[in-house]
């Protein structure tokens, strides 16, 4: 298998797979960027007039166009809102013609050529099982709490199901969170939600773009069996100096960047920074606005997150980011008191060659994650991970193909100590290490487009090699009408221990490729090389733009789990395996649609899904598996000058599955041996549940939100945004958890009116 | 219209969502139950009750409610047999504890009536038999199926260290020392406590007596005998005794001198060993209390349905240990025990 692995390598690295230019030819690329931020625009038009050759630009900005018979060219770049650009240049054999282009705004909003822009996008990618969220769409939610965040808007995209406003944690498709890959600037973030659920480590201002993969995803990821969210940031303004400050009684935060070199002629260098830090302050707040709140526990959640990236930008669009974070996290409720902390930093670069189609990118960062949790019984668990990771990555660009091919070394360590009941410690540290390189090609044929892929994954610390094929195709049947298809083999080595009996579900511990594994149902020990837990992902779907501005989406996909590492609830005697082996599948439908207008946005999604496991005795659904998920997002602007925006979010979820009570019971647990009292003795309350594993249903949780927005201008830069929203709008009691033993219910967050300001400059 | 059509829209999908939902499953009987057998008890208690369900009160408040626990009178019938012996079934009798002078301690559950199973023996012939099979067999007057269990008895153990042959046997502690102890069991017999009752006398200066105590050490628990059967069919089983541990014991049981002297008097030594069924249940609980603990599955039970276990002990004794010079010459140079007094 090494042997294959090697042999892999060198043809990757081979540059016979290399596309490029004819000899005759040339090429054009460059950077589209705003001209007043210098930030790049992405989804712009760049053609060569008169001549069939064009493109858009991706997220970063940039575009190229290849395959250019020599000749003289006026090269426009147009996007809605700005002023168009034009440039005379002359393309000759065998060269590339590098050209950043600034345009500026022209005043009029954004608008239908940006609708154009992204379906032309849409006809040349096959883009299933991917939602591309930018800060606009984040912004536009009403948030809760009155800061727009991304860990808010994920919960309205079809496939995701968020398990709850206080300590919830994120499904996507049938995947727990540990089987779905969270990545920062390619760094991956191992808890990337603070506690009270409301939000991220991340910092809106700062995002560029976040693709979530829901499944099907081609071979430049992996590591993870279920999905990926890829949250990409920008830099810091190369012009000048600017910033926001903002407050609401659930945090406060500023963000200050600006340049340190500023770029001063458009085909030169710079050097800029951002610098981001929030804190949450609800815990103080809250005694004062929310007394009414979780009764006398009020809302003890605290965070505070800071960010700084220093980025060095050449004028060929070549650049150099360097960044470091630290995200802590605490609650403190009478029955559990959790915090974490992650810190991490790194570095990641572009190289855009004069004279070569191939960018090359790259990333190297070292993270650590710690957390801890107490519970009402004192026992404490602890769990750490933290490792290094490394890739570097090379597209290639031809008219009609692309092809991108790199190699990942990424290795971590886990810790994870608790204290039971017996208050004996309980200690599992392991490290392990992976190599995995991937191979991705995108070929254009008429009407079709097809992606293969080809990932290996070698995991060291297992001697084992997963060699994982992917595929995905998109077929434009018309130019309204696209069908799309993905599928592909996916494989990881981390699990967690989550208690999925835990009141509140805040703690993961993390760990790796346990030592033995029970096969499900059986006594038998699964063999070394298969520890790993695998699935294999089909997605079908079809794109159809119903009118200019109305797109819908359809999806369906199976995931089929074929290999979960869990817990061991069969363990009988001590010498038993910790973990056994289950299955799993998940499978369903997502259908979500969008209408953009001048004043209004509209999305909907809905989400009809199954999932199960098996774990050898009994088919069971786990306590994540929601059947259905509707989400309605609206916004509206009106007002002189677009100032006011009224936005409306109403989710609504079917009940989770959870174990049913049986009864209780004397429970006399011989701690003494042979000596306990059983005419005399008083013993502790067992609990008997139901033999049907998760059997109950939760009742439907729903919740509307509301939000109203008012932008007050100052100047070109500066402006003022007063939002007051409310959160359950119509307080609706939905379930928070129930405790057995009291028979007592607490619910989630009730009506939250709150106001926030925030001042950009 | 459209707007009122949507308001109609959402109104009905939030009437339909019930906010209600069924934390427990549907009622089933889960029968639980708990006894010891052992040859040396004149009478053998039972304790059977059985699950309990409000979909409305705490567990806790329900736990208060001494009906909600056990089954009705009349409701059960309970009988003992030895295994493969009809002739020696017997019938239990329902009991209140509290009237046989067993209250049950406080904690969680009801403490009155604390209704119990009990057969006494007849005579003084013991009805439970070292190294033979009892079952329990619970008949449900309503007509499911009988509970049932069983558990073979220990048969008497047999001491090797301290040696019962040696008049008197012998034990010994120091600071930092041990002392081992011994014995051979049958198969049946395979977790045990071993218990020192430690008695000592003061004496004022004259030598004349001033008073007698008797303490009891529950030196060890949970120890287990070896897998491996010897030739004579029995299995030997050791632990090690710590003088340290008997010294802190003394420590924080005994007040220091105020001018008495003290002197040790011949211990009892006492070994009570129980079945498999106690190891079973032991380590179902050390499972749960491992990495897989909060998926463990629920406690080990010999109970046809439900839950607790039954399970057979035997005890034996060795009377009138000596305890040698050595330990008293040890606590004289012991800073904590050298306030004690003791003398030899």
């Amino acid at each position: 298998m090494k042997y294959f692995y090697s042999i892999f390598l060198l043809t990757l690295f081979s540059h016979t797979l290399a596309i490029g230019q004819k000899g005759d030819k040339g090429s054009v690329r460059g950077y589209v960027y705003d001209k007043a931020t210098a930030q790049p625009i992405g989804f712009a038009t760049v053609k060569l007039d008169g001549a069939n050759f064009g493109a858009n630009t991706d997220i970063n900005g940039f575009f190229t166009i290849t395959n250019v018979p020599t000749g003289q060219y006026k090269l426009v770049a147009n996007y809605f809102g700005y002023t168009d650009f034009n440039l005379e240049i002359e393309v000759k054999k065998g060269e590339i013609i590098f050209q950043n282009i600034y345009i500026s705004e022209s005043g009029a909003q954004l608008g239908e050529l940006v609708i154009s822009g992204k379906k032309e996008q849409a006809k040349g990618e096959v883009q299933i099982s991917k939602l591309v969220v930018t800060p606009k769409q984040i912004r536009s939610l009403p948030s809760a709490g009155g800061q727009a965040d991304i860990a808010q808007y994920l919960t309205v995209l079809p496939g995701v199901v968020f398990t709850g406003d206080q300590g919830g944690q994120l499904y996507i498709r049938g995947g727990s969170p540990v089987q779905n890959r969270i990545m920062l600037d390619g760094m991956t973030i191992y808890n990337p939600f603070h506690s009270i659920g409301f939000y991220s480590v991340f910092e809106t201002e700062l995002i560029r773009n976040v693709d979530v993969l829901t499944g099907g995803f081609n071979a430049d990821y992996g590591g993870r069996i279920s999905a990926i969210v890829d949250v990409k940031t920008r830099e810091g303004n190369r012009k000048r100096m600017s910033g926001l400050v903002s407050s609401s009684p659930f945090l406060a935060k500023a963000v200050i960047e600006g340049p340190i070199v500023k770029l001063r002629d458009d085909n030169d260098g710079s050097v800029s920074f951002v610098l981001t830090a929030k804190k949450g302050i609800i815990s103080q707040t809250a005694p004062k606005l929310y007394e009414y709140v979780n009764d006398s526990v009020g809302i003890p959640f605290d965070f505070q997150d800071v960010y700084g990236k220093l980025s060095f930008t050449t004028g060929n669009g070549s650049k150099i980011n360097l960044f470091g974070f630290n995200y802590e996290d605490g609650v403190d409720f009478p029955i559990a008191d959790f915090g974490w902390k992650s810190t991490g930093g790194g570095m990641d670069f572009t190289l855009v060659p004069n004279n070569s189609n191939t960018i090359m990118s790259g990333v190297f960062t070292y993270s650590g994650y710690d957390s801890r949790i107490e519970e009402a019984d004192r026992l404490e668990r602890t769990s750490g991970i933290n490792g290094f990771y490394a890739a570097f990555n090379f597209s290639n660009y031809g008219r009609n193909d692309e092809i991108k091919y790199g190699i990942e070394i990424n290795g971590f360590g886990t810790k994870f100590q608790f204290v039971n009941f017996k208050n004996f410690v309980i200690k599992q540290d392991e490290y392990t290490s992976e190599i995995n390189s991937y191979i991705r090609w995108k070929r254009k044929i008429g009407p079709l487009v097809i992606e293969p892929g080809f990932r290996l994954q070698y995991y060291n610390s297992l001697n084992d090699v997963s060699p994982e094929p992917r595929i995905g195709i998109k077929y434009n049947v018309t130019d309204k009408i696209r069908l799309k298809a993905a599928g592909g083999l996916y494989s990881q080595n981390l699990l967690s221990t989550v208690n999925e009996r835990d009141v509140v579900n805040l703690f993961v511990g993390f760990l790796s490729a346990p030592d033995r594994v029970y096969e499900p149902g059986t006594n038998n020990t699964v063999s070394t090389k298969d520890r790993l837990q695998k699935s294999r992902h089909a997605v079908a779907g079809i794109e159809i733009d119903v009118a200019k501005n109305i797109d819908l989406n359809v999806e369906t996909y199976i995931k089929d789990y074929s290999q979960l590492i869990s817990l061991n609830r069969f363990k009988e005697k001590q010498d038993d395996p910790d973990y056994f082996v289950e299955t799993g599948k998940a499978y369903g439908i997502d259908i979500s649609g969008k209408m953009e207008m001048k004043h209004a946005y509209i999305w909907l999604a809905y989400s009809l899904g199954y999932v199960n496991r098996y774990d050898g005795k009994q088919t069971y659904p786990p306590v994540f598996d929601r059947r259905h998920n509707m989400n309605i997002v609206s916004t509206y602007q009106f007002g002189k000058n677009e100032s006011w925006e009224l936005g409306a979010r109403w989710n609504l979820g079917s009940g989770f599955p959870f174990s049913q009570t049986q009864g209780f019971y004397s429970n006399y647990q011989f701690n003494g041996g042979i000596g306990e009292d059983i005419p005399g003795g008083n013993p502790d309350l067992g609990i008997v549940y139901a033999a049907e594993r998760n059997g109950g249903r939760l009742p439907y949780y729903h919740r509307l939100d509301v939000s109203l927005k008012k932008i007050i201008k100052f100047s070109k830069f500066s402006n003022l945004e007063v939002t007051a929203s409310c959160t359950n709008m119509y307080n609706r009691p939905n379930i928070f958890y129930f405790d057995r033993v009291r028979n007592t219910r607490v619910n989630q967050l009730p009506i939250l009116p709150t106001l926030s300001a925030t001042f950009q400059f | 219209m459209k707007k009122l059509l949507l308001l109609a829209f959402v109104g009905f999908v939030m009437a339909q969502c019930s906010n209600d939902f069924d934390v427990s499953a549907p009622w089933k009987e889960v029968p639980v139950v708990y006894g010891i057998l052992s040859p040396k008890d004149t009478a053998h208690y039972i304790r059977i009750e059985k699950a309990f369900l409000d979909e409305n009160v705490s567990a806790l408040e329900i736990a208060r409610i001494a009906d909600s626990l056990y089954y009705p009178e009349g409701a059960i019938t309970v009988f003992l047999e030895e295994k493969g012996n009809a002739s020696t079934k017997v019938q239990l009798s329902r009991v209140d504890g509290v009237k046989e002078g067993i209250t049950r301690a406080e904690g969680i559950f009801a403490t009155q009536p604390n209704w119990l199973y009990k057969y006494k023996n007849i005579g003084t012939t013991p009805y439970i038999k070292p190294d033979k099979k009892y079952s329990l067999i619970i008949k449900r007057t309503d007509g499911k199926p009988d509970i049932t269990a069983e558990t073979t008895i220990p048969g008497n153990f047999i001491f090797q260290v301290p040696n019962p042959q040696a008049l008197p046997a012998r034990i010994n502690f120091s600071k930092n020392g041990f002392q081992d102890i011994s014995w051979r069991t049958t198969e049946s017999g395979v977790y045990f406590n071993i218990t020192l009752i430690v008695r000592y006398r003061d004496e004022d200066a004259m030598g004349n007596t001033l008073a007698r105590h008797e303490l009891i050490w529950p030196a060890l628990k949970n120890t287990r005998r070896s897998n491996v059967k010897q030739t004579n069919g029995l299995y030997n089983a050791d632990a090690t005794l710590t003088g340290a541990a008997f010294f802190d014991f003394l420590t924080q049981n005994i007040p220091a001198s105020i001018g008495e002297f003290r002197y040790f008097e011949r211990m009892d030594m006492i070994l009570e060993g129980g079945g498999l069924e106690i190891e079973q249940l032991v380590i179902s609980n050390n499972i749960n209390a491992g990495i897989t603990g909060s998926e463990a599955s629920n406690a080990y039970t010999n109970i046809s349905e439900g839950f607790g276990i039954l399970t057979g002990k035997n005890v034996t004794s060795l009377t009138n240990v000596f305890l040698g010079s050595v330990t008293v010459d040890s606590m004289n140079t012991n800073i904590l025990t050298r306030p004690l007094n003791f003398k030899y």
